[in-house]
C-alpha cells in the first residue's frame, strides 16, 4: 500500500508501513537497515516511493553499518532512522552503545522489531531489556496509528534531548493492518553541518566517557518525560489494575469490552524510562495488579521495586507467579485466563469436550507443509552437487560436517537433502566450521552460506580461515538476492535499493582479496561442473571458496529471465521416482506410476534432468 | 461485540490469498469500516501455509480472531481448512476449494492427503454450513486457474454474510485485480456466485 497521500487521508496500513509514513511526515533525510522479519517492510515501503519523497532509502550490508550510517547523517543535524529485526540489534549493539554516549544532533531512531513466538525463527529475545542496558529511551506502539505517531514524536524528542530514541515493535504490531490517518509532511531542507568535538564524539579517556554516560542518563530521563503522553492511565473505582504495553493492550481492551470489566488500566508507551509516577498512581488505587507483558518480566520487576519503596502490599500477577509464561506471544485465551485469575472469575468460554475432540481430530488429519526449495531454486543444484561430490570421494553422510547458515540456504537441512548440520547466526557457518577443523576432528568441513549472509558477517571468518590456514570449503550460494526476507538486492546484485545501476561487489573478488587461493565460480544449474568443483575443493589442502552463482528462481520469474518448462518422456520414464525423491521439486508431480512436470511451475532449470537415471527429462521439442 | 465480522482465509503460498485479502480490505476501507487484519508469515513462495485474519467492527482491537469466532472461513486448500479448526465455531460458514495442493510428504509417498468426504463431514459438524467445490476447475473454465480465489470470493458475495454487499465486493475486485486479468476474474466471480445459487436452488 502506498504511503503517499494528502493530510487527513485514512488508509489501512501495516504497522511497518505506518512507521514508514511517520518517517516521511517527520522529514527524515535517510532510512537504512538490513532486512529481517518482521522489520523489512519499513524500507521496502520507503524504497517504493523514494523518487516522490526524495528520501535516501538504502539497504545496508548489515545492521551495524546501518546504525553507523544513520548516525553519521544525524550527527550533521539531519534526521535518520535505522531498522532491523531483533537479532540485528545484537549485530549493531557495539555501535549503538557507544553512539548512545555521544547522543545526536538531528533526530535519530533505531527501530527494532521483536518476534515473540519466533514466527521467523531465531531467539525470542526481549529487546526492551536492551534499551535499559544501553540507557536509551524506548517507545513501543500497540497499533499502526500509534506507531506512526510515535515515529513523528520520537524524531522531535530525539532532537530536543540530543539522544537517539529506540522504537520497538513485535510481530503482532509490525504486521498488523489498521487504519492510519495521515498527518502533514515536514519539509526540513536542512544543511548538514558537523564540527569537531572530541570530548563528545570520541571515547578517549575515562573522564570523558563517564561524563558522556552521566549526560546520557539525564537525557533519557528527560526524553521519557517528553513522551509521557504515550503512557495512558485510566483509573476506575476498581481494586484491580492492569498494566500493559504493546500488542497485549489490544487483547486487554477487547477482553474488557467482551466481559464488561471496569479495572484501572495503565497502557505504557514509554518502555524506557518506565513512567514511575503513573505506575505509582495506579498502585495507590489497587489491591492487586496484573502485568500483561510478553517475554521478560520487565515492567513487573519495576512494579515490585516501586511497591517496595511505597511499602504497600499489592498482589502482583505476572510472570513471577506463573500467571503468564515468558515464552511465546499472547492471545485472547491467555489474556482472559490471566484476567480471570486476578478477578477470581472464570472468563474463559466453556469448552464442549465432544466438540474439542472433533477439533483435535480435524487438526490431526491436516498435514504439515515444511518449507521447501522453490521450483528451479539454484540452491537445489548446490546441495545436489555437494552430496554427489561427497559420494564420489567415498564419504558417507556422517563423514562431512556441513555447517549451514541463515537464509533460504538453510532449507538444505530439510528432506530430501538432509545436508546441513548447524544453524547459529548470520555468518557463523564459516567461523563454526573453522572451529570444527581446528578441533582436529577427522571430518572435512563445508560451510554453506548465502551471498547476503557472506557480505553481512561471513568475511571476517573467511579471513580467519586464511590466516590460520584452515582446510574448509566455503560454498557461497550467490543468488544475487536476499531471498529469505523477500528478495532485496545484495551488494553483488549490481543494483541499489531503489533500482539504479551500482557496482557489483563480487564474492570471488572478496575471497581472493582475503587471500583465498582456491576460488572457483560455477553455475549450480550445471550439476556436473558444480560437482567437480566440490570434488576438487574437498581435496584441496587449505581454505577454498566456491561461488555458486545463479539468480534466485523467484526473482528470475519476476524479471522474465527463465527457461522453457521441461517435459518427461512418458515412454522413457520408468516411474522410479528418483527425481521426486532426490529433489522433491514442486514442479515434479507423480501421476499414477509415473512423473509429470507441471508447466505452470517449471522454469527449465534442468537440475532434474541431471538426476534422471534414464534421461527421460528434456526440452519439449525433443520429444514432440 | 455483536457487530464484529471475522473472516479467516487459509491456503498455500501463491494461491491468490493476497488478492482476496486486498479486495476485502479495499471494500471495507471504501465503506469506512474500521478493522484490523494480519497475515501469518507463510514463506509464501516456498509452498508454506498462509493464513490471513480479517476483522471488521468498531470494537475490534486485536488482529487475532478468537478461537471459534470466525464468521467465515475461506479455504483455498482443504488441508489448510483442517489446520484452522480452532477458529471454526457454530456460526462459521465455510467456503472451500476441494482441489488441494499436495505437500512434499505426499509427493514422496510418505503421507496420504486427507480424505475429502471425511473432512467435509467433520467440518459440517463443527461449523454452520459448508460450501465445497472444485474452484480450480471453475477458474480454469473462467479463463485461468490464477482466478481460483476470486471464485470463492464470488461465493462469499452471493451468500451475503459479510458486512459488505455483493456489489461492493464485486466493484472492489474489479478495481483491485490487474487490468489484463480482469475478464477471467469477472467470470470467476460469477462462477462462484452461481455455485451458491445452485445449492440455494435459485
Ligand atoms: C542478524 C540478522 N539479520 C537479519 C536476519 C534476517 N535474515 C534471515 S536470512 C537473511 C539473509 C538471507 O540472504 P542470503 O544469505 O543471500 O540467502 P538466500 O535467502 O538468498 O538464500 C536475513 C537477512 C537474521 N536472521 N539475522
Amino acid at each position: 500500500m502506498t504511503v503517499i497521500g494528502e493530510e487527513g487521508t485514512t488508509k489501512l496500513l501495516l504497522g511497518n508501513e505506518a512507521i514508514a509514513r511517520g518517517a516521511i511526515e517527520a522529514g527524515a533525510h535517510l532510512v537504512t537497515g538490513y532486512p529481517g522479519t518482521p522489520s523489512t517492510e519499513v524500507i521496502e515501503t520507503l524504497a517504493a516511493v523514494a523518487k516522490e519523497t526524495g528520501m535516501k532509502v538504502q539497504w545496508a550490508v548489515n545492521e551495524k553499518v546501518a546504525v553507523e550510517v544513520a548516525t553519521g547523517v544525524a550527527w550533521t543535524g539531519l534526521r535518520a532512522m535505522a531498522t532491523m529485526k531483533n537479532a540485528g540489534l545484537n549485530v549493531a549493539s557495539d555501535s549503538v552503545l557507544s553512539i548512545a554516549y555521544s547522543g545526536t544532533e538531528g533526530g535519530l531512531i533505531f527501530y527494532v522489531a521483536d518476534d515473540p513466538a519466533t514466527h521467523a525463527g531465531m531467539a525470542e529475545q526481549d529487546d526492551r531489556l536492551f534499551a535499559k542496558f544501553a540507557a536509551l529511551p524506548m517507545l513501543e506502539p500497540s497499533d499502526p496509528q500509534e506507531a506512526k505517531e510515535m515515529v513523528v514524536a520520537a524524531f522531535e524528542i530525539s532532537e530536543k534531548n540530543k539522544v537517539p530514541v529506540m522504537l520497538r515493535s513485535t510481530t503482532n504490531t509490525a504486521h498488523m493492518f489498521g487504519d492510519v490517518v495521515f498527518g502533514p509532511v515536514k519539509k526540513l531542507n536542512r544543511t548538514p553541518t558537523y564540527s569537531r568535538d572530541i570530548r563528545r564524539y570520541t571515547k578517549a579517556g575515562p573522564a570523558w566517557c563517564m561524563e558522556q554516560h552521566a549526560s546520557l542518563i539525564e537525557k533519557t530521563k528527560k526524553a521519557g518525560k517528553d513522551a509521557d503522553e504515550f503512557n495512558r492511565l485510566e483509573l476506575t473505582d476498581s481494586k484491580v489494575g492492569v498494566i500493559t504495553a504493546g500488542a497485549p493492550w489490544n487483547l486487554l481492551k477487547e477482553a474488557m469490552i467482551r466481559h464488561g470489566l471496569n479495572v484501572s488500566t495503565l497502557k505504557i508507551g514509554v518502555i524506557n524510562p518506565l513512567p514511575e509516577e503513573k505506575i505509582r498512581k495506579l498502585l495507590e488505587r489497587v489491591d492487586s495488579v496484573l502485568i500483561l507483558e510478553e517475554l521478560e518480566p520487565l515492567i513487573e520487576d519495576y512494579v515490585l521495586r516501586i511497591l517496595g519503596e511505597m511499602g504497600k502490599k499489592v498482589k502482583v500477577y505476572g510472570k513471577i507467579d506463573g500467571t503468564t509464561s515468558p515464552v511465546g506471544e499472547f492471545d485472547q485465551a491467555i489474556v482472559e485466563r490471566a484476567l480471570g485469575k486476578v478477578l477470581g472469575k472464570n472468563l474463559t468460554p466453556a469448552v464442549d469436550p465432544e466438540r474439542q475432540k472433533l477439533i483435535e481430530k480435524a487438526k490431526s488429519l491436516s498435514l504439515r507443509r515444511p518449507i521447501t526449495f522453490c521450483a528451479g531454486c539454484p540452491h537445489m543444484g548446490t546441495y545436489l552437487s555437494m552430496l554427489r561430490a561427497m559420494r564420489k570421494l567415498k564419504y558417507s553422510r556422517e563423514d562431512v560436517i556441513i555447517t549451514g547458515d541463515i537464509g533460504c540456504t538453510i532449507l538444505g537441512m530439510n528432506p530430501p537433502f538432509d545436508a546441513c548440520w548447524t544453524e547459529v547466526a548470520m555468518g557463523a557457518s564459516i567461523g563454526l566450521g573453522n572451529g570444527f577443523e581446528r578441533s582436529g576432528i577427522k571430518k572435512p568441513v563445508i560451510a554453506a552460506i548465502g551471498d547476503s549472509t557472506f557480505y553481512h558477517a561471513g568475511i571476517p571468518a573467511l579471513i580467519d580461515a586464511v590466516w590460520n590456514q584452515t582446510k574448509i570449503v566455503v560454498a557461497v550460494m550467490d543468488n544475487s538476492i536476499v531471498a529469505m526476507t523477500g528478495h532485496q538486492p545484495t551488494p553483488g546484485s549490481g543494483y541499489t535499493t531503489t533500482g539504479e545501476a551500482a557496482k557489483a561487489v563480487k564474492a570471488e573478488e572478496i575471497a581472493r582479496g582475503c587471500g583465498v587461493e582456491h576460488v572457483v565460480v560455477v553455475d549450480p544449474y550445471d550439476v556436473e561442473k558444480a560437482t567437480e568443483a566440490f570434488v576438487e575443493a574437498l581435496q584441496y589442502n587449505g581454505p577454498s571458496v566456491i561461488v555458486l552463482r545463479r539468480l534466485c528462481a523467484i526473482t528470475a520469474i519476476r524479471r522474465k529471465a527463465i527457461g522453457k518448462p521441461l517435459v518427461i518422456d512418458e515412454e522413457k520414464c520408468t516411474g522410479c521416482m528418483t527425481c521426486v525423491k532426490t529433489l522433491s521439486c514442486s514442479a515434479l508431480v507423480p501421476v499414477g506410476k509415473k512423473v509429470r512436470i507441471n508447466p505452470d511451475v517449471c522454469i527449465g532449470c534442468r537440475i532434474c534432468a541431471a538426476v534422471c537415471p534414464v534421461k527421460a527429462i528434456g526440452e519439449g521439442s525433443q520429444h514432440e | 461485540m455483536s457487530e464484529e465480522f471475522n473472516c479467516l482465509i487459509v491456503g498455500v503460498g501463491g494461491q491468490g490469498g493476497a488478492t482476496l485479502t486486498n479486495v476485502i480490505a479495499e471494500a471495507a476501507t471504501r465503506k469506512g469500516l474500521r478493522g484490523r487484519m494480519h497475515e501469518t508469515l507463510g514463506m509464501a513462495q516456498r509452498g508454506g501455509s498462509v493464513q490471513v485474519q480479517i476483522r471488521l467492527g468498531s470494537q475490534v482491537y486485536s488482529s487475532f480472531i478468537p478461537p471459534g469466532q470466525a464468521d467465515v472461513l475461506i479455504a483455498l486448500d482443504p488441508n489448510e481448512a483442517l489446520r484452522a479448526a480452532d477458529y471454526i465455531g457454530k456460526k462459521t460458514t465455510i467456503i472451500m476449494n476441494t482441489s488441494g495442493i499436495l505437500p512434499v510428504s505426499v509427493l514422496m509417498g510418505k503421507d496420504k492427503y486427507p480424505d475429502l468426504n471425511e473432512e467435509i463431514s467433520l467440518l459440517k459438524q463443527l461449523g454452520k454450513e459448508v460450501y465445497a467445490y472444485d474452484a480450480y476447475e471453475l477458474a480454469k473454465q473462467a479463463g485461468s486457474i490464477r482466478a481460483m480465489s476470486v471464485v470463492l470470493l464470488g461465493s462469499l458475495a452471493r451468500l451475503n454474510i459479510a458486512p459488505l454487499t455483493r456489489d461492493e465486493l464485486y466493484q472492489a475486485m474489479v478495481d483491485t485485480v490487474p487490468k489484463k486479468y480482469l475478464q477471467e476474474n469477472i467470470a470467476a466471480f460469477k462462477a462462484g456466485e452461481k455455485e451458491i445459487e445452485k445449492v440455494l436452488g435459485k
